[in-house]
């Protein structure tokens, strides 16, 4: 049931983007594909595991869907804590949900430093007709920032597969060149960890 | 003659009564009433004949007044030996001799055997006088040999050892005694009250001696009733005694050497504990300890066979994680474990300390519950069902601001509104006692001013909402002169709140206690508590002089008690961990198979519900107290939004479809979310959270496949997940979802917080968080 504990390695990916970008679909269209309704969870396309080879070695993604209503954003950082990698999802018709995804970055960034691997997604390219971002400024704004950009459309499952594969193997580099890292060992750090939580959220509630 | 011959005959009659009833109480081992009644016959037949000689020039009746005189000389004969097993029985009780049962004592009713009996009393003098004079010499005589009472009994054999030792160290009879005293309610029923085994072992080498020496006494005893008046009756008594010494000589020695053989494998155990281990890594266990447990653990398992057969298939399958869980439960529903005795204690601790503390601290701000009243514009609010609440909710706010600005400067007079409005489904039984809180310090010109008040909201409010207050304002009067009541009385007891912080310092010092002393240094909270402690003294000294200061006093007062309160939560949280991280320590000590990652995480997870539930009404009810600002925010937006539909939460329609209104729609999500409170360990209530939102995504499932068959839309992502969780939040009126939240964030595993049950967890803080702030709006 905990998944901690097991041999191989455990990344969490977060899924941000306004709500009708389509990340919802996203995702789903990633885990449907090779499994078909056995990886729907019965939380349905809210929280995602996907089981990985890559290289030979075993990666287990667990990937947690936000929401992207305003009014839910107060409790943004208990979602994206110890995330090791992020999707940050715009659609390519609508100029202001690309806004909203620069700062998320900025949050991003702030909360969890370079730690944290990112890829900006300028989802529905089936509707490169009614277009409202300039590919050129999106990729270069996301390799301004460190992240990858990709194309994606949910609805004609492109883009998707990659995306999400060369994220999990950016992670992966990230956490074998930083080996003394929190994802090593969850039993000996756990204290440590969870009394450094603990605090700014009692500070949070305290002021509202 | 014959005149004469009858009062003789009565007196012979009468003295065999006598001497009948001395023999009755001499069978019953009455030695000292027996001894005496003799005497009085003796006396009496004496008596008798002193004043017949005295009377008459001579016997009367011969025949008679010769078997009166041997009646007196048997009855002196039975009392000289009386005395004698009188005395043998004190020496007896001195020296503890092996016992043996009943005594061979005359049971013969009247005058013929008499003699008989006298006789085989006397010819069997030697051996019948060193035999203990009865069974309950055998009852109440302290035994000299070990184990008799005192010590369980053990087996006396080659497959399973008794455990001599295991009496003497684990069972703590005095403090366990003690310590279940201040045991209430569910926690007693839960832990064992007393430590004492109910099992049963198998007798020890001197038990099955005393056994056998009975059969014996009692073969004994038979026989001599055959052979009555015999010669070889005293060899017989003796050969009889010769082999009953034998047999507890034999006994002796055997238990002995079982004793022997125990403290021998004790030593083994500890020594073998040190070759495996010499502390384990990174737990709170000096070595010394980890081996004497390790030694406990394991002389355990010689008399509990079934754990040797769970060690056996842990050394196989050490990675199965569901058998670590079973052998983890097992051994924490086994009492008379070590590990589970250990941990027993802890909740013991952690009960004493809890228990006085939560039932203080419970008796300050009542429950929040929903609907929660504070005026009566909430009571609108929760009777209504307006579908246009959310619109409707602003013109309102405005209306609330006026009636919140008087509250705001006269605290009092509010109160008193609030323990009137009876028409509300509130926890009315209780606003007294918080009234008495809040009117601590409200002066004579707040209580006055109340009618104006009332009159005021009564005006402004809408119609239906004056004719309430209107209703009300002669309670409201009544309510007054209570309120004034209470301030005097409350002037009396002003300074509680202060010795109540007194006592947390207290608790909070004592805390480090003899448990983890090398935790001592660790204790940072020490000099913050000393300023604290400092401040209140000063304050002391103020309260009661100035009345003025009285209100920012009680501010601060509260304050503190918050920060007391906060500090409490802390250590205790602390505390528990350090506890399981114990239990788990102890674990790890008897099976090192479980020392690894997964293992520890199992143990972990699976000690929750058997640590926990006997202890989680306290812990929660200083969570609840913990939290109680935030709770009380959740319960007024609760209040306030009670009729809310999805959409107005921002369910998308396609997920309203059957919203009907009346109809509870996600009914399941909102039974199953408020089980959450009858669970007793966080791992049971984030469970709990789990199942509740995916009744939330079948319900939202079930609603489209009914509604619009849009089976496409059917999956539910965060976007709509968050809404639907928030009415489901809305729906359960359950306010102290807040310190639940709480409690579990701070108790969870960090490795179960990747996965969904730690989603989940988030979601329904972030829904948690929304539907609180709907309050401020």
């Amino acid at each position: 049931m905990a998944a901690g504990g097991a041999r191989g390695h455990q990344f969490k990916v977060v899924l941000l983007g306004e709500g009708c970008v389509g990340k919802t679909s996203l995702v789903l269209r990633y885990c449907e594909d090779k499994f078909n309704d056995k990886h729907i969870s019965t939380l349905q396309a809210s929280f995602l595991t996907k089981k990985l080879n890559i290289a030979g070695k075993r990666v287990n993604l667990a990937i947690w869907d936000t929401a992207g209503q305003e009014r839910f954003h107060a409790l943004g950082p208990i979602y994206y804590r110890d995330s090791n990698g992020a999707i940050l999802v715009y659609d390519i018709t609508d100029e202001d949900s690309f806004q909203k995804v620069k700062n998320w970055v900025k949050e991003l960034r702030k909360m969890l430093g370079s730690e944290v691997t990112l890829c900006i997604a300028g989802n529905k390219i089936d509707l490169e007709k009614q277009r409202n971002v300039p590919a050129e400024e999106a990729e270069a704004y996301a390799t301004s920032v460190g992240a990858k950009h990709f194309h994606t459309s949910a609805k004609l499952n492109k883009g998707v597969e990659e995306m999400f594969l060369d994220l999990t193997k950016r992670m992966l580099e990230k956490d074998t060149n930083s080996k003394p890292d929190a994802t090593a060992k969850p039993g000996s750090t756990r204290r440590n960890i969870q009394i450094t939580e603990d605090e700014p959220q009692e500070q949070k509630s305290g002021c509202c | 003659m014959s005149g004469m011959a009858a009062p003789q005959d009565g007196a012979l009659q009468a003295a065999m009564g006598l001497v009948k009833e001395a023999i009755r109480l001499d069978s019953l081992e009455k030695t000292q009433d027996a001894y005496i009644q003799y005497l009085e016959s003796v006396a009496y037949i004496s008596q008798g004949l002193l004043t017949e000689a005295k009377g008459h020039t001579g016997p009367a009746n011969v025949k008679n007044t010769k078997r009166l005189l041997q009646l007196a000389q048997q009855c002196i004969e039975r009392a000289s030996t009386v005395t004698d097993r009188m005395q043998e029985s004190q020496s007896l009780q001195q020296s503890g001799m092996g016992p043996a049962e009943g005594s061979p004592g005359p049971t013969a009713p009247g005058n013929h055997s008499m003699q008989a009996t006298a006789v085989m009393g006397a010819s069997a003098a030697p051996g019948y006088q060193s035999l203990p004079p009865a069974t309950s010499g055998y009852q109440s005589s302290p035994p000299t040999a070990p184990g008799n009472q005192s010590l369980p009994p053990a087996a006396p054999g080659n497959q399973s050892l008794p455990p001599v030792t295991h009496g003497n160290q684990f069972i703590p009879p005095a403090s366990g005694a003690a310590r279940t005293a201040p045991f209430q309610g569910n926690l007693r029923s839960t832990l064992p009250t007393s430590p004492a085994s109910s099992r049963r072992m198998p007798p020890s080498p001197l038990q099955k001696a005393y056994q056998d020496n009975q059969k014996l006494m009692a073969a004994y005893q038979a026989r001599m009733t055959r052979l009555r008046g015999r010669r070889d009756k005293g060899q017989l008594n003796l050969s009889l005694q010769r082999r009953m010494i034998e047999n507890m000589a034999i006994a002796r020695a055997k238990q002995e050497a079982l004793k022997r053989k125990m403290e021998e494998r004790h030593r083994q155990y500890q020594e073998e504990a040190a070759r495996q281990f010499t502390s384990v890594d990174g737990l709170p266990l000096p070595e010394d300890q980890c081996q004497e447990l390790y030694a406990q653990i394991k002389e355990f398992e010689d008399q509990e066979l079934w754990l040797k057969a769970w060690r056996a298939k842990l050394a196989e399958h050490s990675e199965d994680l569901k058998l670590i869980e079973d052998l983890v439960k097992q051994i924490l529903s086994c009492q008379e474990h070590p590990i589970t005795k250990k941990m027993q204690q802890f909740q013991l601790k952690l009960y004493d300390r809890l228990h006085p503390l939560v039932e203080k601290l419970q008796q300050e701000p009542e429950k929040v519950t929903v609907p929660y009243i504070e005026d009566l514009t909430d009571l609108e609010h929760y009777g209504s069902r307006s579908t246009e609440q959310l619109s409707s909710s602003q013109e309102e706010d405005s209306l609330n601001a006026v009636v919140e600005d008087k509250s705001d400067t006269d605290e009092g007079p509010t109160q008193s509104e609030r323990k009137t409005s009876e028409e509300g489904p509130g926890d009315i039984a209780s606003t007294g006692e918080q009234s008495s809180l809040y009117e601590q310090n409200a002066s004579d010109q707040a209580l006055e001013s109340s009618d104006e008040t009332v009159d005021k909201t009564g005006t402004e409010g809408p119609g239906d909402f004056s004719d309430t207050v209107r209703s009300v304002q002669d309670d409201v009067k009544s309510a007054i002169q209570k309120g004034e009541e209470l301030v005097s009385k409350l002037k009396a007891q002003s300074n509680t709140p202060r010795r109540d912080s007194e006592d947390d310092l207290a608790y909070l010092q004592n805390n480090m206690d003899d448990m983890f002393e090398d935790l001592t240094e660790e204790c940072e909270d020490e000099p913050g508590n000393k300023t604290d402690h400092d401040q209140s003294q000063e304050e002391d000294g103020e309260t009661g002089t100035e009345k003025q200061e009285g209100e920012k006093e009680e501010e601060e007062v509260e304050k503190m008690t918050e920060d007391a309160v906060q500090k409490h939560l802390v250590q205790v949280v602390k505390d528990i961990r350090e506890f399981m991280d114990h239990v788990l320590a102890m674990l790890i000590v008897g099976y090192r198979e479980l020392n690894s990652v997964a293992g520890r995480d199992q143990c972990l997870a699976t000690m929750e519900e058997p640590f926990f539930s006997p202890v989680w009404s306290c812990v929660g009810a200083l969570f609840r107290r913990a939290d109680h600002k935030k709770e009380v925010v959740l319960a007024r937006a609760m209040t306030r939004y009670s009729h809310a539909l999805p959409e107005e939460l921002g369910v998308p329609e396609r997920l309203c479809a059957a919203s009907v209104e009346g109809t509870a729609l996600y009914k399941p999500a909102v039974n199953e979310l408020r089980r959450v409170t009858s669970c007793n360990s966080p791992i049971s209530k984030l469970e709990c959270i789990v199942r509740t939102c995916r009744a939330v995504c079948e319900c939202a499932d079930h609603d489209t496949s009914e509604g619009a068959a849009q089976k496409t839309a059917a999956s539910i992502g965060a976007d709509d997940l968050l809404p639907l969780l928030s009415y489901v939040i809305l729906q359960s009126e359950l306010p102290q979802l807040m310190s639940e939240c709480h409690s579990m964030e701070v108790f969870i595993r960090e490795g179960y917080l990747l996965g969904e049950e730690g989603y989940c967890l988030t979601t329904l803080q972030t829904a948690l968080d929304y539907v609180a702030s709907l309050a401020k709006s």
